[in-house]
């Protein structure tokens, strides 16, 4: 579904991304882990548009990314949680929900969806009229998720949804990517909490300066742990 | 209360509504524009004289119906704008310290327009009069207030509450307000961050101009007036809190009231002094601005 | 021109031509710098101004008088500007005399090069006191002061009612204070009132809590001056209030402010020192406003007036003092001793030891505005001694 090939990303004399290759396959939930600094954000940043690599080809369904403005990519199909969660900090969290369904130009299925939200995260309807930016960190995280699944997308990209969590609430973070991914969602993860990341998806990429270093399936990671202590 | 001092009670009321409502747009057209594209417009007094210039010639020149000059010239606004912003602005949006670059632009705005208005209205500075939208008076009390005074209050009014619910319930309007909060998560979520910065341009100038023309309906000006609504404005934005609507309009509203409740009470020449006062003593305590987020 | 008066210049040319008597001619042009404002705030007075000098130049050079030519310059409503083009016109264009300003301030910088230079410089339209302040020697002013003016309404305020009480609401210019300091210093020794005394900063735009204040006061004149447009909304917010036309004195109207002013402002009176509806309108002074209203779809006031007459002085002046057409100092002297009449109106034009006028007023009724003109009445005229109060200690 989404193919990158030799991607290259360079901020003035640092070297961000250096020539990666990686890829998500249609339904799967792919892991991209790695320590601070690794790559990952900019990798998001690339998919996303935000910046613009040095080199390299980004294909999405056979569609040239490159080629696709930052604000229609999300009317492809990909939908980005970036790293600091990307709200609206002083709108209410179902206003935030309604900006993220905007891409839909349709207010039924934004209505529906929210309403979807709200079943998977019943505290935020509860704090509906609160500004996002005066939630907890945890919810927060949940109204980010939401957002990502306001846009009905086919692949969701989160980037560090567990930074600065309890350990409580990224367990449940996990289990509602996991329910996304049973659902046929495709799900790319960026994330430094390996733990996280080898429960919840079926492949990992483990990065470190902005190559991918290593590249398995999650379940033989996990039953070799000192593999993923040497690589981080 | 004798009916003179009712009469001078109501009619600081009356004047605080009124000049406060036309305060309250021009800074909200400022604050948006600052709030989106970090451009600090010094010439908005300019595009303020600009629009009751416009609306005296098509009235006074061409014998255009006020309403319908009001309604041409707040539409021209749009043309102009998008030219302006498409010629000058957008090259400045990947600067980083670009509230600099504009605040330095619109000066040099301000020093054209000036020296345009000087040339070719100069000689015209004191005959700036419109006719009225309506015509009668009515008594508030013991107050005579004319009509089209009262009309004015009401369409500067009704151009708030629009400009509101713009901003609230249109997905245009939440566009802008994403792009205020953050520029890159409205990106990812499919707001053209640039065309929202067009739109916000346009939008900021189409409310100054409503106020332009709306002043000039109501009172008669002069060219001088550009001044001191540059002034006023920027003040009411920086109490109120750069960006934020909201803030310019309840600021916008309190110094209309202050300017007519200081000078009933001192003269004048203090309550134009008390603007400056009021934003020093503000700003002492708070100093990002009252409704600042 | 009458067919009598083009017959006679007829006459007078062919005789000079056939005498071969064209010695005249041959001199260089008087040249006379015009400093004015042709751009910025007070632009609408400097072009009224030399509409009303073009107006007279169509007759100023008649065949075989030594001509005079006015090199006008823009001073940009600017005192430093006004020096500036002092200077120009004094060095590279060796004007005999300066002229021109409307306003008190490019006129005070205007004298102040024209008395340290010795330059005559003859002021159209300003009415600042220390423009012929004691020990003034190059400078004569034809416009009456504005602490005068102060003086003629309190007097018009006397005899109107006496023991009358006074209102006045005025931007907080010079020219507005020169003019309530003569209010303030007259009305007692008129035996009148001043019950209230309003003046709004520059940039003011609302006057109706001041409107109230007024009323509240009960006066039974208000005199009103607003700065540019301001002027029309102090005026329309105190009609609003009830406050009567005929209660309203504006210290000075030129036709574009009685048009203003407009019909809700009819029966209210205004200071002037020429105006197309004066019973005194001489022949030239009639044959002036019609060609002016002809020309510019609208009659002259006294701004054109003091401008169309200024260049008629220096004419005149020149005629009978052919040497003074060449030399500052006779020109001064010429000056000082004049004793002429205003040739559209007949008013008295002689200077004081300083320059200054002996000094008049009308005060004028509205009567009736149309789409193009206006009418109004004489309703009182005062002349007096430029000193009669002290005026250069009232303002400084």
């Amino acid at each position: 579904m989404l193919e990158i090939e030799d991607l290259t990303v360079r901020y003035g004399p640092f070297l961000a991304v250096d020539h990666l290759a990686m890829s998500v396959g249609e339904g799967e939930i792919v892991g991209v882990v790695g320590p601070n600094g690794a790559g990952k954000s900019s990798i998001v940043k690339a998919i996303g548009g935000l910046v613009a690599p040095k080199s390299g080809r980004l294909t999405f369904d056979g569609t040239d990314l490159q080629s696709v403005p930052t604000h229609k990519r999300i009317e492809l199909g990909i939908s980005i949680v970036p790293e600091g969660r990307g709200l609206f900090p002083r709108m209410s969290v179902e206003e935030n929900l309604v900006i993220a369904g905007d891409p839909l130009s349709d207010s039924k299925r934004t209505l529906r969806n929210i309403e979807r939200c709200y079943v998977m995260f019943p505290i935020l309807k509860e704090r509906r009229w609160q500004a996002a930016g005066t939630l907890s960190g945890g919810q927060q995280q949940m109204v980010a998720v939401s957002m990502g699944l306001m846009s009905d997308p086919r692949l969701l990209i989160l980037d560090e949804p567990s930074l600065g969590l309890a350990p409580i609430v990224i367990g449940e973070i996990g289990k509602a990517l996991k329910l996304l991914g049973a659902e046929g969602l495709t799900v790319a993860l960026f994330e430094q909490n390996a733990k996280l990341t080898c429960n919840v998806a079926e492949r990992i990429y483990i990065l470190a300066s902005g190559a991918v270093r290593h590249h398995d399936r999650a379940e033989d990671l996990l039953n070799n742990p000192e593999i993923l202590d040497h690589l981080m | 209360m004798s009916d003179a001092n009712l009469i001078i009670f109501l009619s600081t009321i009356s004047t605080g509504l009124i000049l406060g409502s036309i305060f309250a747009l021009v800074a909200v057209g400022v604050t948006i524009v600052y709030g989106s594209i970090w451009m600090p417009n010094a010439a908005n007094g300019q595009f303020f004289v600009l629009a009751a210039l416009l609306g005296w010639t098509m009235t006074v020149s061409w014998g255009i119906h006020p309403a319908i000059a009001a309604i041409l010239v707040i539409g021209v606004s749009v043309p102009l704008s998008y030219g302006l912003e498409y010629i000058l602005v957008r090259r400045f949006y990947d600067v980083p310290n670009r509230n600099i670059s504009y605040f330095v632009l619109s000066l040099g705005i301000t020093q054209i327009l000036t020296g345009i208005f000087a040339a070719t209205y100069g000689r015209w500075s004191d005959q700036f009069q419109l006719p009225p939208l309506v015509s009668g008076i009515t008594f508030i009390g013991p107050l005579p207030v004319a009509n089209n005074r009262l009309m004015v209050l009401a369409l500067a009014l009704s151009i708030l509450a629009a400009l509101f619910a713009l901003l609230r319930y249109h997905r245009y309007g939440r566009a802008i307000r994403a792009v205020f909060q953050n520029r890159d998560a409205a990106a990812l979520r499919g707001v053209n961050v640039k065309a929202s910065y067009s739109l916000s341009f346009a939008l900021g100038n189409a409310v100054i101009f409503a106020g332009g023309i709306l002043f000039a309906l109501a009172y008669s000006f002069d060219l001088t007036v550009a001044w001191t609504m540059s002034i006023t404005a920027f003040a009411i934005m920086i109490i109120g809190g750069p960006g934020s609507v909201l803030g310019a309009v309840i600021v916008g509203m309190v110094f209309g009231f202050t300017q007519a409740a200081v000078s009933t009470v001192a003269s004048p020449t203090i309550a134009a002094f008390s603007y400056l006062g009021a934003m020093l003593l503000i700003l002492l305590f708070k100093p990002s601005g009252l409704f600042a987020r | 021109m009458t067919h009598r008066k083009s017959l006679l210049a007829v006459l007078a040319t062919a005789t000079l031509a056939s005498a071969g008597i064209g010695h005249a001619q041959e001199k260089p042009p008087v040249k006379i710098g015009f400093v004015t404002e042709l751009t910025g705030a007070w632009s609408f007075f400097g072009t009224s101004c030399v509409a009303g000098l073009k107006m007279a130049e169509k007759t100023l050079n008649p065949p075989g008088k030594r001509k005079i030519e006015f090199v006008i310059a823009d001073d940009q409503t600017s005192p430093a500007q006004a020096v500036a083009a002092s200077r120009s016109l004094d060095v590279q264009d060796k004007v005999l005399a300066l002229s021109g300003p409307t306003s008190s301030d490019t006129g005070l910088a205007v004298y102040g090069y024209a008395e340290q230079n010795k330059v005559p410089f003859v002021v159209p339209v300003a009415a600042f006191p220390q423009l012929t302040k004691p020990g003034t020697r190059y400078t004569f002013r034809l416009e009456p002061d504005a602490v005068g003016w102060g003086y003629a309404i309190s007097k018009f305020v006397e005899k109107q009612k006496p023991g009358g009480k006074i209102a006045m609401i005025y931007s907080d210019y010079a020219l507005m204070r020169a003019i309530t300091a003569g209010i303030k210093y007259q009305a007692p020794r008129s035996g009148l009132k001043i019950v209230a005394d309003i003046a709004f900063p520059q940039g003011s735009n609302d006057a109706t809590v001041q409107a109230a204040q007024i009323l509240a006061a009960t006066p039974d004149f208000v005199m009103v001056s607003g700065a540019g447009g301001f002027d029309n909304t102090i005026t329309n917010q105190l009609l609003d209030l009830g406050i009567k036309p005929e209660q309203i004195i504006h210290p000075f109207g030129i036709t574009t402010q009685v048009m203003n002013w407009g019909k809700r402002s009819v029966g209210s009176y205004y200071g002037t020192f020429f105006d197309s509806n004066l019973d005194s309108l001489t022949p030239e002074g009639k044959t002036f406003v019609e060609e002016f209203t002809a020309q510019y779809d609208r009659p002259p006031s006294y701004g054109e007036n003091f401008c169309y007459v200024t260049a008629n002085v220096i004419r005149e002046v020149i005629d009978a003092n052919p040497e003074a057409a060449d030399d500052r100092e006779k020109f001064r002297d010429a000056m000082s001793a004049l004793k002429t009449k205003e040739k559209t109106s007949g008013i008295p034009i002689e200077f004081d030891k300083n320059g200054a006028r002996m000094e008049y007023m009308y005060f004028l009724q509205m009567k009736e505005v149309t789409a193009k003109t206006y009418k109004a009445k004489q309703a009182f005229y005062i002349e007096w001694d430029p000193e009669v109060i002290p005026v250069y200690t009232l303002v400084k």
